[in-house]
């Protein structure tokens, strides 16, 4: 059996070679820039890197993210468009990352896990039909992280089941366990504060007709494409970015990634959806706005242009099905 | 040229074959199961963590602690962080806060009189490394680490007890 373990940091690489006997003999490996890796590795990597992609015999067996940082804030939308990446092409994904930890400092406060996480993940499951657990890495009495060892304790079980069942997700006990575990967080984290069953504030779902006719009179004509006209509502995100501060893609691009799984998709495709996914940021023209934000597809940004239906500027609307017919008729 | 990720890798095993504790740090990419230092500007008043200071890698041994930054080439801003923490008082009393916080020394069952090393600065001792040149500070123990191996390089500032520990 040859095993590669590919990581984007040494450390990590060692971290994940520990944790089971079966690694004794395991290449560690450097995850490259895109198009410097195994074409297996490139295709995971398309949106963003994960720590650790686990390859047996020349298949991916799982891809892996270990954090100390609680999803929560920005956390949540920076690591999860690797997550949705691992879906797309069927490969089992484990988050690792504290549910619940103290954050230092003036305001120094217990941090949950943001509930909405463990939604969106769910419906993505389902939708790729493929496993993607949310573990917890485990905290004391006081919400400090465990870094004794104990905390791989899970993990370690985890693996081993994994190499007993032949990778085989959905033959593991311990993964009905895990998945039973991230249900009742997340209900946890819902009874604590019931909004968090709804969209943030800077989430709204309004009527897809009224958003047409406001956009027609705020910008005049533009071509609607048929699925937006058919789908009744959309999930129009606005997103704070100034001029100055428009040129980034943390955590924007991930963070339209966990309301699309949460409120629009139904099926793996981008136009599987119930609702449209709109980005409206107010405060940035069309034109800044494309400076900053090219469309390059290696880097992570061309996801504002394959992902929502739409993006509404302060001065002009993006239609993505249109860049992407262009890009077709190019092609 | 050794990349910073290994500098870290390396000087955490070689300096714990001789003895020295790992309290924390913070690796270059990615995570690492130890508790992150980070001083805390006791002058900012805002949320978040404008102004602090992380260390690469803290160790302890025979009562000092060994304040670590990494580059992959010679870096003066690393000299002047470390500069600042070791000689302000401010930021000496920002340091035991911060292992406190993460219970880092608690971790690793080692108790110490704070208060030694809020009001004086003799038990911090500065370190930096990095893959190529030479040594260029007398206060600063420095580690060049290449392909072939570390070296160790003790300004003309640092004291024989000190150069015992390593």
């Amino acid at each position: 059996m040859k095993i590669q373990i590919y990581c984007d940091a040494l450390q990590e690489g060692e971290w994940f070679k520990n944790l089971s006997p079966n690694f004794k003999d395991a290449d560690i490996l450097s995850i490259k820039d895109r198009g410097k890796n195994p074409r297996i590795i490139d295709e995971l990597i398309e949106y963003d890197r994960p720590d650790i992609i686990l390859v047996i015999d020349g298949k991916v067996k799982l891809a892996l993210e270990k954090t100390e940082e609680v999803p929560t804030g920005h956390n949540v939308g920076q690591r999860f468009a690797r997550i949705v990446k691992s879906a797309e092409v069927s490969i089992p994904f484990i988050y690792f990352c504290p549910f619940v930890a103290m954050k230092h400092g003036k305001y120094a406060n217990r941090c949950f896990i943001n509930a909405r996480l463990f939604t969106a993940i769910q419906n993505m499951s389902k939708i790729h039909n493929v496993s993607i657990l949310v573990m917890n890495w485990v905290t004391d009495a006081d919400y400090e992280l465990i870094r004794t060892g104990e905390e791989d304790r899970e993990i370690k079980l985890l693996i081993k089941e994994l190499f007993n069942k032949n990778f085989q997700f959905e033959k593991s006990e311990i993964i009905n366990d895990l998945q039973r575990k991230m249900e009742e967080e997340r209900k946890a984290r819902i009874a604590m504060h019931s909004s968090y069953d709804e969209p943030p504030n800077t989430v709204k779902i309004i009527d897809t007709s009224n958003l047409i006719r406001d956009l027609k009179e705020k910008f005049g004509n533009f071509k609607i494409p048929k699925l937006f006209i058919k789908n009744k509502e959309t999930v129009f995100y606005t997103l704070g970015m100034t001029p100055e501060n428009c040129r980034r893609e943390d955590p924007f691009t991930g963070m339209q990634l966990v309301y699309d799984y949460y409120w629009c998709r139904t099926g793996p495709k981008i136009t599987d959806r119930k609702r449209n996914l709109v980005l409206n940021i107010p405060l940035v023209d069309k034109k800044r706005w494309l400076s900053a934000n090219p469309n390059e597809p290696h880097k992570k940004r061309h996801l504002y242009y394959t992902i929502p239906d739409a993006l509404v500027l302060k001065d002009g609307i993006i239609v993505t099905e249109n860049i992407k017919n262009q890009q077709k008729k190019l092609i | 040229m050794v990349s910073e990720t290994e500098i870290y890798l390396k000087l955490k095993k070689e300096l714990h074959k001789k003895g020295w504790i790992l309290i924390g740090g913070e690796p270059p990419d990615g995570t690492n199961s130890m508790p992150r230092i980070e001083l805390k500007d006791s002058s900012n008043i805002s949320k978040g963590s404008k102004g602090s200071k992380k260390i690469d890698l803290v160790f302890f041994k025979g009562g000092f602690f060994l304040l670590l930054e990494l580059k992959e080439e010679y870096d003066y801003s690393d000299v002047k962080k470390l500069n600042e923490i070791v000689q302000d008082e401010k930021w000496r009393k920002a340091f035991i806060i911060a292992l406190k916080e993460k219970k880092a020394l608690e971790l690793k069952n080692i108790s110490i009189d704070q208060q030694n090393y809020i009001h004086s600065n003799n038990l911090l001792i500065k370190a930096i490394a990095y893959s190529e040149g030479t040594a260029k500070h007398d206060d600063f123990v420095t580690f060049i680490v290449d392909k072939f191996g570390t070296n160790l390089h003790f300004g003309s500032g640092i004291s024989e007890n000190i150069k015992q520990l390593f």
